[in-house]
């Protein structure tokens, strides 16, 4: 697991089938447990294959722990939850040493692991938790280990952060700080379901418990698809789409569009461009391609930029988010960098 | 291709609006043959070579071209990657690949070249008579024109210029009227000025010329009239040589009077040159010099009525054609030996008046005073300009005007500037010319105290 792939070669198609049945699979168990939600399995899916951490956000009772429960029950991998709340204390999630006798009556310090030693870990209602506890996490989610009196210690591969935070309610909260949010991944919003979805859930499920997963991916399977995800193969014109994607959300630089100029106060990191060109090779083996494709760059943008840039306060004046601002600038930035002059277009074929 | 097309669009229409501009100023302002310009076409190549470079200078890469018909065919990455490893397997996937097909909404730019094109052909089809319009500003010099054409019709009817030199006159005077400018008058005023001068000087001469012929005209007919009148009474010597003296002077007038000629009787005309006239014939030719002088008269009349001869001419010829015909025949009759002829017929005919530096006629003679002493007189001496010597040097006489010198005020200076008062030998200078509308005003100036 996490042995990476030459950059000069393109997978076999063998290999590549393999990874994308597992991929599908995992994705149709995903719909049959949670109704109504492809795209957002999707992502999530994607996130899993990236390696990175996804924070969820939604109102109460829409299924973001149900999701993430599912998700590690899908995976057959350890997995632990943690609520949030304002008196929880780092140690309560790193692990804590602990005085104990031994059988030869001698007292040592143990380690007693805190939760976060685990694969998958649901931090529920993160936003309720003290910035000291949420900063707790930091190096846990970036390093992939934990330092503790000097000692520092792996967290067990692979291992997930999937949050959860409410957007209302927010009296008594802590909001997360930027440099936390830059180690999420994506941050997917997970709207209410619609009407037919809700039909389904009360109609099909009791007390709207979904089912439990009918298969589950081993973590020797899940080694196969995070070894294809790193021979998927990124061509240079697309990691220059995603660097000048990411370069643009800088204001006044050759690239920025209006709308960057006048409502980003501080655009999104180089970490960012890296978080899309991993989301972006994850969007490409589900969809059975052994390359990147702009498409791939397109769909995940949004939920790798969304909660990395930050507006300012006329953008809250005018009623502008950080939505509205990334598909500006994906509608503005020329892809493929031909940049055809304003009265150029190309038409569309006539089979289209 | 069409990235160099919508360069090059771009490119001529900024040619063609600077072109026509050009074309406009050069016609409208300094009046240039349309052939001259169409040389300025040449200018384009340089607007042709700048598009082309920039439209290759702006050509995308191979690999933005690339991305563009990965994106296009929805290949998913793979005609990228294509550039850079092999696909082997994948290569079959890609297929056979549709290029994108540019479409270029020229409309807008079509129309300001076409704008711009039909600029410049109306720069160039626009007749030069409507480019009068801007040319220069109207100098209003029709009254002038048509006071100095009338000048010249007169002197062509009084047959004084040729009607070849009139026509002339009047041709420049016709461009003249043309080519008048505000930005320039001082041009066309000192054309005009020429214009007028020589006709002045024609008409000048001319009056001249009727003064003298009335002198002699009417001495001739005095004559005649007094030879008549006496008849029998005048002695036959001093008959004689009076008829001989008629017919000398009458020869004289008819190779310079082509009227008298032409009024004259041919029996008439050969008495005349026989010396040999009879009562009768006496007194049709004194008849006939009455009419001549008459005609004389008037035509000198009209000059002055033309603003071409000095009313004093007309006055003066009225003083030269009086004849005291009575005093004559007396002392024809009394037969006067102490004088001769010639000088009885200058007693009762004209006047010479009294002769002086400053006045009195050319052939006047001179009344002296009495001479100044030369003791204590002291003389400045003067070096004459080099301009004004030579013209003395180069000076030669041409007639003896029978009017008295005009004298004006102050002494004439011998140059018109101060360069000209220089000590000579100082090289080059500038000479100002004062020109002859300005000169009466700069001797106001200074005549103003």
């Amino acid at each position: 697991m996490g042995k990476k792939g030459r950059l000069d070669e393109v997978l076999e198609p063998e290999q590549l089938k393999a990874a994308v049945s597992l991929a599908k699979r995992m994705l149709e168990e995903l719909d049959s447990i949670l109704l109504g939600r492809p795209q957002l399995h999707q992502m999530v899916l994607v996130g899993i294959l990236s390696q990175g951490h996804i924070l969820l956000e939604g109102v109460p009772g829409v299924g973001k722990t149900a999701l993430v429960k599912a998700l590690g029950q899908l995976m057959n991998l350890e997995f632990k939850r943690v609520q949030f709340t304002p008196d929880l204390m780092p140690g309560d999630i790193l692990g804590t040493h602990i005085l104990q006798e031994d059988e030869d009556g001698k007292r040592q310090m143990y380690f007693q692991p805190g939760p976060v030693f685990t694969n998958i870990l649901l931090a529920d209602e993160i936003n309720r938790a003290s910035p000291k506890t949420q900063s707790a996490l930091l190096e846990a989610m970036q390093e992939r280990c934990v330092t503790l009196l000097g000692e520092t210690r792996s967290l067990p591969e692979p291992f997930f952060v999937l949050a959860s935070q409410n957007p209302i309610e927010l009296e008594g909260t802590y909001p997360l700080p930027e440099a936390q949010l830059d180690r999420f991944l994506f941050k997917l919003n997970v709207a209410a379901a619609n009407v037919d979805v809700m039909d389904s859930i009360i109609s099909t499920r009791r007390r709207g418990e979904p089912p439990m997963p009918k298969w589950s991916v081993g973590r020797e399977e899940l080694g196969v698809l995070f070894d294809v995800m790193d021979k998927i193969f990124l061509p240079k014109p697309v990691s220059r789409y995603i660097s000048r994607l990411v370069g643009a959300t800088v204001p006044r630089t050759a690239e920025a569009t209006e709308m960057v100029n006048n409502y980003i106060c501080y655009a999104a990191s180089p970490r960012a461009a890296i978080a899309i060109a991993e989301a972006a090779r994850g969007c490409a083996l589900i969809a059975g391609r052994p390359t990147v494709g702009f498409e791939d760059v397109r769909a995940v943008t949004t939920a790798v930029l969304n909660h990395r840039i930050i507006l300012n306060y006329k953008a809250r004046f005018d009623c502008v988010d950080s939505f509205a601002v990334i598909d500006d600038l994906l509608s503005a930035l020329d892809e493929t960098g031909v940049n055809l002059p304003a009265d150029v277009e190309i038409a569309e074929r006539m089979d289209e | 291709m069409l990235l160099i097309l919508r360069l090059l669009l771009r490119f001529s229409t900024i040619f063609a609006f600077v072109l026509g501009m050009v074309v406009l100023i050069a016609r409208v302002g300094f009046v240039v043959r349309r052939s001259f310009l169409l040389w300025l076409f040449l200018g384009y190549l340089p607007f042709f070579v700048s598009a082309v470079l920039l439209s290759v200078k702006r050509i995308p890469s191979w690999s933005s071209l690339n991305a563009l018909l990965d994106s296009q065919n929805n290949c998913g990455g793979l005609l990228m990657a294509s550039d850079e490893v092999d696909l082997g397997f994948w290569q079959a996937r890609l297929g056979s690949l549709d290029a994108p097909v540019l479409r270029w909404r020229a409309g807008k730019r079509a129309a300001v070249f076409t704008l711009a094109a039909m600029f410049v052909v109306v720069s160039f089809i626009v007749p030069q008579r409507y480019m009068k319009i801007a040319s220069a500003r109207p100098l209003n010099i029709g009254m002038d024109v048509e006071k100095l054409g009338e000048q010249i019709e007169t002197l062509k009817q009084e047959k004084i210029v040729s009607e070849e030199k009139a026509d002339e006159y009047e041709q420049k005077l016709e461009q003249l009227k043309d080519k008048a400018s505000g930005y320039d008058p001082v041009k066309t005023w000192e054309a005009l000025d020429h214009i007028q001068q020589n006709a002045k000087n024609e008409a000048e001469e001319a009056a001249m010329s009727a003064l003298s012929q009335t002198e002699a005209v009417t001495k001739a007919a005095g004559l005649a009239e007094g030879l008549y009148e006496g008849g029998s009474e005048i002695k036959s010597n001093v008959y004689s040589e009076a008829v001989s003296e008629l017919s000398a002077m009458v020869k004289g007038l008819l190779s310079e009077n082509e009227h008298l000629r032409n009024s004259l009787d041919p029996n008439l005309l050969n008495a005349c040159e026989q010396g040999e006239l009879s009562s009768e014939q006496l007194k049709q030719l004194a008849e006939a010099l009455k009419a001549n002088k008459l005609e004389l008269s008037a035509n000198l009349r009209k000059l002055c009525e033309a603003n071409l001869a000095d009313l004093k001419n007309l006055k003066m010829c009225e003083r030269l054609g009086q004849c005291d015909v009575a005093g004559l025949k007396a002392f024809l009759c009394q037969d006067a030996n102490s004088m001769c002829i010639g000088d009885a017929l200058s007693m009762c005919c004209g006047n010479p008046g009294r002769g002086g530096i400053s006045r009195g006629r050319g052939d006047a003679a001179m009344t002296w005073t009495e001479g100044s002493s030369e003791e204590d007189a002291k003389f400045k001496e003067q070096v004459l300009p080099a301009a004004s010597l030579a013209a003395l040097k180069e000076s030669m006489t041409i007639g003896v005007t029978v009017e008295a010198p005009t004298v004006e005020d102050g002494a004439a200076s011998l140059s018109g500037d101060v360069l000209g008062q220089a000590e000579a030998g100082g090289g080059e200078a500038f000479r100002r010319t004062i020109l002859p509308r300005h000169k009466g005003a700069v001797k106001r100036y200074f005549e103003r105290k």
